[in-house]
């Protein structure tokens, strides 16, 4: 699994280094930064997502098993546990952001 | 006294709508008083221009967000018999949504990115502010060495 991921990585690098080196290709070179930054953009938000997903399950599981041993203590775990889902989600909304600024505003050219 | 009322008025709007938890209550007050009053101040500083407006728009995204967030939070940790659903969608609605006004802002309403991403990290301010006032509460003062 490790293994084709990192090939499928390793293929898209390659790919688009090797239409930037071409020079007489300096077309198919702009016409594949499009397809690389969707690429990015892509595995971009899925590690964002699926990190801040495992960070959100993580502090919510300790909140609940928290409040199940200690009930009076539910209020403080609770505002604990919004600010770190807020902090968290946070970051996942700013990958977003960044994402979304790669694919369609294109700082890197067309 | 007028900030006093308005503080007295929004906790009480809030009550009413589910933040049963004091300290919850006042995150989200204080969320809603540092985006209303950023917003107004930066619109009024830039002159309402690109920047300021996406300002705005990003405070308003985020604040709404925790909102829910907050609510569906103070929920999950008492889950009642079959809120899980209700929850579950309230969630990731408001992921969506989320998603889908950041996307249209930025793609194709052409909102200045850097406003929107500071617009965006008041509920980071916010909740590093309140962090660290509760640490400055919780420290105990430090004597003059006389106790000793």
């Amino acid at each position: 699994m490790r293994k084709s991921l990192l090939m499928t990585l390793a293929m898209v690098l390659v790919a688009s280094a090797a239409y930037a080196s071409d020079a007489p290709a300096a077309a198919a070179a702009v016409a594949a930064v499009g397809p690389t930054a969707a690429w990015a953009t892509a595995i971009g938000m899925a590690i964002a997502a699926g990190l801040c997903g495992l960070g959100q399950g993580m502090g919510l599981k300790a909140a609940c098993e928290g409040t199940a041993r200690n009930p009076e203590a539910g209020g403080k775990l609770t505002v604990t546990l919004i600010l770190g889902l807020a902090f968290i989600e946070s970051l996942a909304i700013y990958a977003l952001v960044v994402n979304l600024i790669l694919l369609f505003v294109k700082p890197l050219g067309a | 006294m007028m900030q006093g009322t308005l503080v007295q008025k929004i906790d009480a709007v809030l009550y009413r709508r589910g933040f049963a938890l004091a300290d919850a209550r006042s995150l989200m007050r204080n969320q809603i008083l540092l985006a209303a009053g950023g917003s107004a101040l930066v619109c009024l500083a830039t002159g309402f221009s690109s920047w300021g407006l996406s300002f705005a728009a990003g405070a308003l995204i985020i604040s709404v967000n925790f909102w829910w967030l907050a609510k569906a939070a103070q929920a999950l940790v008492k889950v009642r018999d079959g809120a899980v659903f209700t929850l579950l969608t309230l969630f990731y609605g408001r992921l969506v949504l989320t998603g889908v006004a950041i996307a249209a802002l930025v793609a194709w309403l052409g909102a200045s990115v850097f406003g929107l991403l500071a617009g965006l990290s008041t509920v980071v301010i916010n909740a590093t502010l309140w962090g660290v006032l509760q640490i400055r509460h919780k420290v105990p003062a430090t004597g003059n060495g006389k106790e000793a």
